[in-house]
């Protein structure tokens, strides 16, 4: 028998996940492009969180198509895609 | 006469139904002789400026961001400002039109360095999207809110309910607040293509489409259409139930979707583009808009002109534009039986379904016209104005 899932009391109290949390950041931050593109250290930098932490969200939006990645001089750097953009805006309106 | 329009979000940078209210309002405006200019942010792979139908648009670069969302709102309202003024240095506007707090900032600063009036369109509302203020931010962006209604001559609602909450909430004189509603283009559904060969994306030959459209969050209700799935499949095994759209829930959804045991009859799109959607609109059996709070609700428009039955939550603007037994169907928020009963309503009996299309298509062309819009929002600028 299937369980169907529920999200306690009310889904408006609910936190924001922390994947989506980190994603709203970096497309507040501008690093929307390749050019603006940023690696986990600049952006743990930025944001005051773990480098360790930073690559485990970033991982978790990379296999969710919301943020990519370039090779710059041999450093990996990421920035948020159309994709991630879009999902970010659903939050605000 | 002569508009700047400020609005955080213009195609194809759409979040909610602002951008397309400003599309629609701004297009049938420049058709009756005015002027628009559209203050807008920039949007990956959107030019900075360029004609839309004749509607002047300006994307402002952000040019300095902040990760923390509030700060960040301040920042692009600053560079809103910079580029308005520069705007204006050579040609003056007649009157700002700014759409909903996220522009609050600019719009005000500009009311006060152009000296000229602020019409303010209130879309929704912190405390009913948030269902009361919770935390600082809420706090202060319902102050923003209340600040613009203040500052601007006059204040713009798209229902009598929104009309009902600001006048409560922000203390306004009643006469200070004009209901102008929400419009539909009704001659983007006037759509040639293969409607088979297209549901096939969805659905196999047999199946029919229960629909919806919004943003995956939690205010679009969309959790209690999925745990109504079930109930509606014991009546209508034939039935699958397409969303359409993103949002920060979508992981939760899907698992959601997961745990009913029928995952295979619900599929999610994502983002489509506007002619996907409105193919999707065309192709669907029924439109269930399950919001808990909706000031207006333009998909329920959308539904109604694209002619396919409405299935909607019985709440705020979108009871004022779904009428029981008339045009569609309500149904009570957030629960699951009543949204499958709403449902069963329609699949079961077409002809019932059919009556309620017809009268929906006729009153979305009687009243939700963009042109009667924008006479009216025209109104409200020459008394601004005077």
């Amino acid at each position: 028998m299937h369980v169907i899932m529920t999200y306690g009391k009310d889904s408006f109290d609910r936190k924001l996940p922390e994947d989506f949390s980190l994603l709203c950041m970096l497309s507040n931050l501008g690093v929307t492009s390749r050019e603006t593109a940023l690696s986990s250290e600049e952006i743990a930098e930025r944001i005051h969180l773990q480098t360790d932490s930073i690559a485990r969200l970033i991982t978790k939006l990379i296999d969710k198509g919301l943020v990519a990645s370039i090779e710059v001089e041999n450093i990996e750097k990421f920035y948020v895609t159309l994709d991630g953009v879009r999902r970010v805006l659903t939050l605000y309106s | 006469m002569r508009i700047d329009m400020l609005s955080w979000e213009f195609p194809p940078r759409i979040v909610g139904g602002i951008a397309r209210h400003c599309y629609g309002l701004a297009r049938s405006l420049v058709k009756m002789g005015h002027e628009v200019r559209m203050i807008t942010l920039e949007f990956p792979g959107s030019p900075d400026f360029e004609y839309v139908d004749g509607i002047a648009v300006h994307r402002v670069r952000i040019e300095l961001g902040h990760p923390d969302f509030l700060t960040w709102v301040l920042l692009f309202n600053h560079f809103m400002e910079k580029y308005a003024a520069r705007l204006n240095a050579g040609t003056r506007s007649d009157v700002i039109h700014a759409h909903d707090w996220l522009v609050s900032a600019a719009s005000i600063s500009m009311k006060h360095f152009l000296g000229r009036p602020l019409v303010f369109t209130v879309h929704s509302t912190e405390v009913g999207r948030s269902r009361g203020l919770k935390g600082a931010n809420s706090y202060t962006i319902d102050g923003l809110e209340w600040w613009s209604t203040f500052e601007a001559s006059r204040v713009i609602v798209t229902s009598e309910s929104m009309r009902r909450e600001v006048v409560e909430h922000f203390r306004l004189p009643p006469g200070k607040v004009h209901k102008i509603p929400n419009g539909v283009d009704v001659e983007k559904f006037n759509l040639e293509f293969d409607r088979e060969s297209f549901r096939s994306r969805y659905v196999s030959s047999g199946e029919r489409i229960v629909l919806f459209v919004g943003r995956l969050t939690p205010q679009k209700g969309v959790e209690y259409l999925i745990k109504a799935l079930p109930m509606i499949l014991q009546s209508h095994p034939e039935v699958k139930l397409v969303i359409v759209g993103d949002g920060w829930m979508s992981d939760d959804l899907k698992s959601l979707a997961r745990s009913t045991g029928r995952p295979e009859k619900i599929y999610f799109t994502g983002f489509l583009p506007e002619q996907d959607l409105i193919k999707t609109l065309l192709s669907a059996d029924v439109l269930v808009v399950p919001s808990v709070y909706e000031p207006f609700g333009i998909v329920a428009l959308e539904g109604m002109a694209a002619g396919i039955p409405v299935v909607a939550s019985n709440v705020d603007g979108l009871s004022e534009v779904v009428h029981h037994g008339r045009n569609g169907v309500l149904t009570y928020p957030a629960d699951p039986k009543s949204i499958a009963w709403g449902v069963d309503r329609i699949l079961s009996d077409r002809d019932y379904a059919k009556r309620l299309v017809e009268n929906a298509k006729r009153e979305v062309f009687r009243k939700y016209s963009w042109d009667a819009i924008a006479r009216e929002t025209i109104k409200v600028y020459e008394e601004v104005c005077m």
